[in-house]
């Protein structure tokens, strides 16, 4: 299993807000595929999915969570 | 088209499938590292290499393995050309036990001597002064070695580099300046801080070739990096390598990137070096298939790589201090409990200056060992020193080893430090420590911290010799020891007789530690001030206070030339029943808190005494220490005597008011036990 957190874009950073889930929950999807959109105060990034597998959002959009939150997990399943 | 190409073909696709797996690994690494920092998983700082993964590949083909290099924050792609292992690289960047530098250096740290990768640094620039002593001492020592320092377009603007450009071209060193043009310095475009339209044409100003090739062709940057290594190798002296490369990413993750033009990065991206060069491989007869299975195995070291840093244990926070000095794991800055005697060699005695001292201590280091080497301004014959404290040895030892240095002080400092790095005992002369300021960088960002920084992988055995001048005005009499000790990783030592300037001197140049040993003025060619000095070898011990005289009622701690201030206002307060005890420090850092501890226990009065400015000098290090450790046992509040703050003035009538003598000293004492 991949966990996805809030990054941490820059030195001065410490929180993101989590705009909006560019995947459905459940769905698959393959490294490197769109999975959410992030936005801090100094930039505003799509954030890719590190691993391929099945998404679990825990994430709400609109909110703002500290630099290293949980947001999603990805778990490999076979085929 | 490369030489090996033209004749061999077969080599020549070996060659290229070389380049191909070489600069496919950055980028597995770099995107690797994106990718965790992007889900989370890492918090680092870390600057992406992507785009300019063919630059390095090909410089670093042309090197042997023995080769140097000094390379920037901008590090994956240099070290991993240069054969760091990968495990060792991620551990760094995450701060691990098993990184290269034991998790002290991060991406700025980056160091691993077995393969030739000195050091790394954070400061934009500074990796070339550095680096033109790492090819000093390849000179110097016969090792055959090239050294290539790396740094990026934005680097060139900045005075270290041109230092260090002029001087490797002066003394012709084995050095390669490798500018990673990647097109921005930062977030600023190339065009909006330079009129240079090649930086490889600022190569002529210094008597250097230069040449800009493609950065995203790992053939023409291999061709030009060979003729470059070649050159350097056969005694021809330096040469400026632009390789131009568009910057794939942001300059750090995360990175806005508001300035970069989207269509040109398009096009970059369309122009990649690993297409490109896959494509070269597959017309050259190379199949897919085959590339894949290359490509998955590159991504799978990658992988078990970076797991093993993920999974490393971070430094034990009790090992901070390792590293710090050599020899110790605990803080080096106070010297308690660790004391060593001095030691003299038996025989005779002359009276000498502080200069003649100095000017011994350094013949007699040189002559007992080859590494040391001398580098500063005027310093050879037949001026000698403006203080004459290097006269005849240039004579004696010769050019190479004495060397007289363009006005450079980051190129002076920078290279005693290369050279320290890489075998030599280079002993650095600023003629007034004054200039400190112009080298501060090269001695507070690299000489103190680069045994720290690299893990103790590497250490900086220079001292830097300096004269702290008197009634010459505000920029020619400063005492400047505070900016000094407050640097962990320095030494600092004053003198203030011929016999501890040639002691001390001795020391520092024996020391594994950069040391910097101050040398006061006015006590450099004064008659009165002549001293015994023993004609053998005298070892005075950093961290070994003298008590200068003995006393019962008051302790005036003090150092430099207001040691001499204090002994009068001693014989002056003498006469009114007061006995003073005179403790001269000698060294600041590591400081003999000791001495101090036992001569305030007997006397309970405190007075220090200094040149530099009352407000924030050393004393008030001094007065927190020892109202720390015995506060319960003073009978007066300590009491400070030092400048006023103020620059120092020219005016003798203003000097008198701004610097401390013998009767504001005699006052302190007076009041503290009254
Ligand atoms: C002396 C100094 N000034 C400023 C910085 C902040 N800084 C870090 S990297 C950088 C950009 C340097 O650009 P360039 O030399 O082109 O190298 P690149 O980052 O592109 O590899 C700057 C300004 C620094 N580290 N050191």
């Amino acid at each position: 299993m991949t966990e996805v957190r809030i990054p941490k874009t820059g030195d001065a950073v410490e929180e993101g807000t989590l705009v909006e889930w560019l995947v459905e929950d459940g769905a698959r999807v393959e490294r490197g595929d769109p999975l959410y959109l992030l936005e801090t105060d100094k930039v505003a990034m799509q954030i890719e999915a590190p691993s391929a597998g099945v998404v679990a959002r825990i994430g709400v959009p609109g909110e703002i969570y500290p630099v290293g939150e949980l947001v999603a997990t990805i778990t490999e399943r076979p085929g | 088209m490369n030489e090996e190409m033209r004749t061999e073909p077969e080599a020549s696709s070996a060659l290229l499938r070389r380049f191909y797996e070489t600069a496919r690994t950055i980028r597995e690494f770099d995107d690797r590292m994106r990718r965790g920092l992007a889900s989370g998983e890492f918090m680092m700082s870390y600057w992406p290499v992507e785009g300019q993964e063919a630059i390095s590949t090909g410089v670093c083909a042309a090197l042997e393995p023995d080769d140097r290099m000094v390379i920037t924050y901008r590090c994956a792609a240099d070290a991993i050309a240069k054969g760091v292992d990968l495990g060792e690289l991620a551990g760094e960047l995450l701060g691990k036990s098993t990184g290269t530098s034991g998790g002290r250096g991060g991406a700025m740290g980056i160091s691993a001597p077995d393969i030739g990768l000195l050091a790394t640094t954070g400061i934009v620039g500074a990796g070339a002064p550095i680096a033109t002593g790492v090819a000093l001492a390849a000179r110097q020592l016969g090792s055959g070695r090239v050294t290539v320092v790396s740094f990026g377009d934005g680097a060139t603007s900045i005075g270290a580099v041109h230092e260090a450009m002029n001087l490797a071209s002066l003394w012709q060193l084995p050095l390669v300046f490798l500018c990673h043009n990647n097109l921005f310095g930062e977030g600023t475009p190339v065009a909006e801080y330079t009129r240079t339209e090649r930086f490889s044409d600022r190569a002529a100003g210094y008597g250097m070739p230069g040449v800009t090739v493609d950065g995203t062709d790992p053939v023409a940057v291999h061709k030009a990096a060979k003729e470059a290594v070649a050159r350097a190798r056969r005694g021809g002296g330096p040469t400026f390598l632009e390789a131009i490369a568009f910057r794939l990413n942001g300059h750090y993750f995360g990175d806005p990137c508001t300035y970069v033009d989207a269509a040109k990065l398009e096009a970059a991206r369309g122009n990649e070096p690993i297409a490109k060069l896959r494509n070269r491989l597959v017309s050259g007869g190379v199949t897919a298939a085959d590339l894949d299975a290359l490509d998955q195995r590159i991504a799978d070291d990658v992988d078990r790589a970076v797991s093993s840093a993920v999974a490393a244990d971070m430094p034990a926070p009790e090992t901070l201090y390792a590293h710090v000095y050599g020899g110790t794991d605990r803080f080096g800055a106070v010297s308690e409990g660790k004391r060593i005697a001095t030691s003299v060699s038996a025989g005779a005695e002359s009276e000498l200056s502080l200069a003649q001292a100095v000017n011994q201590a350094l013949e007699q280091a040189m002559a007992r060992d080859d590494r040391v080497v001398l580098l500063g301004e005027d310093i050879a014959d037949p001026m000698g020193g403006l203080f004459t404290c290097t006269k005849g040895l240039s004579t004696r030892f010769g050019r190479d080893r004495v060397r007289a240095t363009p006005i450079a002080e980051e190129a002076i400092v920078g290279c005693a430090i290369g050279a320290a790095l890489d075998g030599l005992r280079p002993v650095a002369e600023l003629m007034f420590v004054d200039f400190l300021g112009v080298c501060l960088d090269q001695l507070a960002n690299h000489a103190a911290k680069l045994r720290f920084m690299t893990g103790g992988r590497v250490h900086v055995p220079i001292t830097l010799r300096s004269v702290e001048g008197a009634h010459s005005g505000p920029q020619h009499s400063q005492a400047l020891e505070a900016w000094l000790t407050h640097v962990p990783g320095l030494k600092v030592a004053v003198a203030s007789t011929p016999r501890d300037a040639k002691g001390l001197l001795t020391t520092c140049i024996e020391d594994d530690d950069p040391c910097v040993f101050i040398e006061p003025m006015q006590l450099l060619l004064a008659r009165t001030m002549r001293g015994l000095v023993p004609d053998g070898e005298i070892r005075i011990p950093l961290g070994l206070a003298d008590v200068k005289r003995d006393g019962k009622d008051v302790t005036v701690v003090s150092w430099g030339a207001v040691v001499h201030a204090a002994l009068q206002a001693a014989a002056e307060v003498a006469s009114e029943g007061i006995e003073v005890e005179v403790v001269d420090l000698r060294s600041l850092v590591p400081l003999d808190l000791e001495t101090v501890l036992a001569s305030v226990g007997k006397t309970r009065c405190l007075v220090i005494a200094h040149s530099a400015t009352t407000f924030s000098g050393f004393g008030a290090e001094i007065a927190a220490l020892v109202s720390e450790r015995c506060f319960g046992e003073l009978k007066a509040p300590v009491s400070r005597v030092g400048a006023a703050f103020t620059p120092v003035p020219r005016a003798h009538s203003l000097v008198a008011a701004h610097s401390p003598g013998a009767p504001q000293i005699a006052a302190a004492v007076r009041q503290v036990c009254r």
